[in-house]
């Protein structure tokens, strides 16, 4: 799943809160096409990392390099708040935990998905229309349900509106903050199985943060296990988990089998 | 054949004349003089001084009564007047400790140095009709209290267990002057608290009653309520010297809130600030209500209620412009309305021929 | 005793004047850009045409003809206060000749009679920003503006055509201006919003209220949005005025009986009485 260059370069991440530091000393690579799962407990530093990655939140220290499409490297850090908007408009996708925040609850579907197709300069109804049309498809929406508003859909087809709507622009990079929390058990292995459907046809790369290590070793490609805001553990998802050398993760991975 | 309708000019003119007469009453009655207003109806004189930010009982009285007792008129009145009127330089902030006080309250101690001075005051009266007007017995000849009294706020300072008035670097030295400045959010503290005082009171107390129901509940004590004159100087670089141009009454309120602190930081009680002038407990104490519920996010609490949101509390809490633009809709609006009437007659006629299609004749227009 | 009051020429103090100059110059310099500017209490109430009032109180000099409009017509209570306001505090001559004047304010409408070159229009604003009632915040609106963000616009003209097949915006219709800025052309009815492309006069729009300022230089393009498929229509009036015979003009719709049985006649008073005169003249030429 290499391609020549890493799409996401991080070293020495950190930011901090206060007197205290969400997460400290974070390096990892990402590819293109490549799925990382970021995972741990709560207080783990995940959601801290997520947010340094996606640039919600300050770099404290530290560096994260994402090349473009054009092929240059940017040091995310240093961009100003127009350039970090394109890159969202055009290249990067944000799976909220709860739908209602990565939505317009009182937009239809087909707005929903439209949007980022009309924040980009697209100006034929029919053809925005057809787009998003195609789309509901792709993530098992029923195309009737196009003009409906999302406040009357369920969990699991808010959560697949949400990924259309961030798919649409065709990014390369989607970060995901526990995207099948809160969904039913039957309804959170659909959903997976659909991400992975969509990764492999768009060559998409992904960073996933998740507590439960089940949602790692079904869709990711790589793991990275973090405690106390450090990463303590990080390599191929089934060694880490089928083989996992910190305690801690052995820990993890054990009291799953128990539970 | 029908004629277009004329006459818009001397509609007016009509009007006006009308107003005048309704606005005289019974021609027989004596007319109602500005001292009087001044005197006897001074809570409302207040209250247009305050939210038409103009210090002139005589001019406000004189607005009241052109207004034919309309508050809001007489407050755009005043300001439509100020906003006239040259300006020649700054005052010193006034100093609300510097004279004593008519009137001085504090509910957080049960007693204090100066005691608790009740000065006049509603408060205590039964709320029935008195005949012969609000006459008790004449009030036993007192001394002024000798020597200003102290303020609660600073006695709880001195043992650091108040927020200090300001914070180092929290607004700038030179606060700016929101009737002269555009407002662009988000606004300092200053800004904010010079759009409460001129704020309407009826919208400014709504507000902090919902703070005391639990829209952003600050345990607000009344650390001290104040009404008094105070000294006015005016600041002439130039002689060297502030020069004392007299005395204005006003009302403060300083509300002792919910203290913050840490294992790292000491607890400290915070602040709200209230000030108007002339007689207006309500007003001043309801300011200090909301002032402090805007501090929310400099106090690193979650603004979750409506009194906590900067941007629809000052934007709605002029009633002179929220006035204008409400009674705005009784101006013609018959050009937009007749555009939405083409539409609305246009969607019809689509319907009614969609159903002689006959049902499943889908509401999508083909693109 | 009441002291007499008194007040400057055009009734703004010289200062006020200089500082909404100034606001005009930055709107003139970026078009259809919103400039932030410290209205001034004017003596009518916020809502009725106080940001025009205080552009044109701005920009009007004693040479001025002025002409003052409200739905089109001279004789509208509004209009005819803001008229007499200025011929107070100004001492200007006013008309109600489009062609004669050389300022015209304005509140819903663009006249019939086209514009030209050294023609000033000042329009009075509600509500200046175009996203207002899709975003209510203004930090946001201001950030969106800035970022040239304005797929929210298009979202909201998709959901109409959605939902009725058209877009259901008929007055204060959203236009681009000089290819950059999202404008709220103020409540004219979209049937007005092609007069304003590439007119010859200069455009001023005044918002009291809100302390808002902005404006379209002569010969500016101002593009009414749609979708290529679905693109902006100007409303139509299918019907002549019943009085001057007139068409391709905007209608009022009279009420006549009580049945409501109606007549359509010119919204714009000027524009139907010289229509009016001409017409009577060419009868009596033919007769």
């Amino acid at each position: 799943m290499s391609g020549p260059a890493p799409l996401l370069q991080v070293r020495g991440a950190g930011h901090r809160y206060g007197d205290r530091f969400g997460c400290r000393d974070v390096d990892l690579d990402l590819w293109p096409g490549e799925v990382l799962a970021v995972v741990g407990e709560s207080g783990s530093g995940k959601s801290t990392l997520l947010g340094v990655l996606a640039q919600r939140l300050d770099l404290t220290e530290g560096s994260v390099r994402y090349r473009t499409a054009e092929d240059e490297v940017l040091e995310l850090g240093e961009l100003s708040e127009s350039a970090v908007r394109r890159l969202w408009r055009s290249e990067w996708g944000f799976v909220h935990q709860d739908a209602a925040d990565g939505l317009r609850m009182h937009v239809s579907a087909g707005g929903n998905v439209g949007e980022p197709l009309m924040t980009n300069g697209w100006r034929n109804y029919g053809e925005i229309r057809a787009v998003a049309s195609e789309w509901l498809r792709r993530v098992e929406i029923p195309e009737d349900r196009i003009d409906d508003h999302p406040t009357t859909f369920s969990g699991g087809m808010r959560q697949r509106l949400q990924i259309a709507r961030n798919l649409v622009v065709s990014p390369r990079l989607v970060f995901m903050d526990e995207p099948t929390s809160g969904l039913d058990v039957s309804v959170q292995a659909r959903l997976l199985d659909l991400l992975r459907t969509l990764v492999h046809e768009f060559g998409l790369a992904v960073v996933i943060v998740t507590h439960d290590l089940a949602v790692a070793r079904l869709i990711s490609h790589r793991t990275v296990v973090m405690k106390g805001g450090r990463v303590i553990e990080s390599g191929l998802t089934d060694r880490v988990l089928d083989d996992p050398h910190a305690p801690y993760t052995q820990l993890l991975v054990s009291s799953i089998l128990q539970g | 054949m029908y004629v277009a309708v004329k006459g818009g000019e001397r509609a007016i003119a009509n009007a006006h004349a009308l107003l005048a007469k309704v606005g005289r009453g019974d021609p027989a009655a004596p007319t109602v003089e500005v001292d009087q207003v001044t005197g006897q109806l001074g809570v409302l004189v207040a209250r247009v001084m305050t939210e038409g930010s103009l210090y002139d009982p005589h001019l406000a009285a004189r607005a009241l009564l052109q207004s034919q007792g309309d508050v809001l008129e007489a407050v755009t009145l005043i300001r439509s007047y100020r906003t006239t009127l040259p300006r020649f330089g700054c005052t010193l902030p006034v100093d609300t400790a510097g004279l004593p006080p008519q009137r001085r309250i504090s509910a957080t101690f049960k007693d204090l140095p100066g005691g608790q001075q009740l000065g006049a005051t509603f408060d205590y009266t039964h709320r029935l009709f008195a005949d012969g007007g609000t006459e008790g017995p004449p009030p036993r000849a007192e001394d002024p209290a000798g020597a200003a009294l102290p303020r609660v706020a600073d006695l709880l300072g001195a043992a650091a267990l108040i927020e200090a008035d300001s914070h180092p670097g929290q607004d700038d030295v030179e606060p700016g002057d929101l009737t002269r400045e555009p407002t662009v959010f988000p606004l300092t503290r200053a800004e904010r608290l010079q759009a409460l005082a001129r704020g309407d009171e009826g919208f400014v107390l709504g507000l902090g009653y919902s703070t005391q129901r639990g829209f952003g509940n600050n345990h607000p004590f009344a650390g001290e309520v104040r009404v008094g004159e105070v000294e006015v100087e005016f600041d002439a670089p130039e002689l060297g010297f502030a020069v004392p141009l007299g005395r204005i009454e006003v009302t403060e309120c300083q509300m002792v809130n919910q203290f913050t602190g840490s294992a790292d930081t000491p607890a400290q009680f915070t602040r709200g600030y209230g000030l108007a002038f002339g007689r207006s407990e309500r007003k001043a104490m309801s300011m200090s209500l909301v002032d402090r519920a805007l501090r929310a996010e400099e106090l690193g609490e979650r603004a979750t209620a409506p009194a906590q949101d900067e941007e629809f509390v000052i934007s709605h809490s002029d009633n002179v412009q929220a006035t204008g633009f409400v009674e705005h809709l009784k101006l013609p609006h018959y050009v937009d309305f007749q555009a939405e009437l083409l539409l609305v007659r246009r969607l019809n006629e689509e319907f009614r021929s969609r159903g002689a299609d006959g049902p499943g004749a889908g509401q999508e227009v083909p693109a | 005793m009441n002291e007499p009051i008194t007040y400057n020429t055009g009734y703004l103090d010289e200062q006020t004047k200089r500082m909404i100059r100034r606001a005009l110059l930055k709107a003139v310099a970026v078009p259809g850009f919103q400039v932030p500017f410290a209205s001034r209490e004017v003596p009518m109430p916020r809502g009725w045409g106080t940001g025009g009032v205080q552009v044109t109180a701005a920009v009007i000099g004693e040479d001025d003809v002025l002409k003052v409009i409200d739905q089109g017509a001279d004789d509208t209570t509004n209009a005819v206060s803001i008229r007499s306001f200025f011929a107070t505090v100004a001492r200007v001559r006013t008309t109600t000749r489009t062609d004669e004047a050389t300022l015209v304010q304005t509140r819903h409408r663009i006249p019939e009679t086209p514009l030209a070159a050294g023609q000033i229009i000042v329009y009075q604003v509600p509500v200046p920003e175009p996203l207002r009632f899709l975003e209510p915040r203004e930090t946001e609106t201001r950030r969106l503006h800035a970022l040239e963000d304005y797929g929210l616009m298009y979202v909201k003209l998709y959901e109409d055509i959605a939902r009725y097949g058209h877009i259901a915006k008929t007055y204060d219709y959203p236009v681009l201006v000089n290819g950059r800025y999202l404008m709220a052309p103020s409540p004219i009815p979209s049937f007005d919003n092609p007069k304003m492309h590439d007119n010859p006069a200069l455009q001023l729009f005044g918002a009291g209220r809100e302390k808002r300022i902005y404006a379209v230089p002569p010969h500016t393009s101002v593009e009414s949005l749609g979708f290529e498929d679905h693109p902006f229509e100007p409303q139509r009036f299918d019907r002549p005025c019943e009085i001057c015979g007139s068409s391709g003009v905007y209608l009022d719709e009279v009420i006549t009986d009580d049945a409501g049985g109606a007549v359509f006649v010119c919204s714009d008073t000027d524009h139907c009485e010289r229509a009016s005169l001409a017409g009577a003249e060419d009868e009596e030429a033919r007769a």
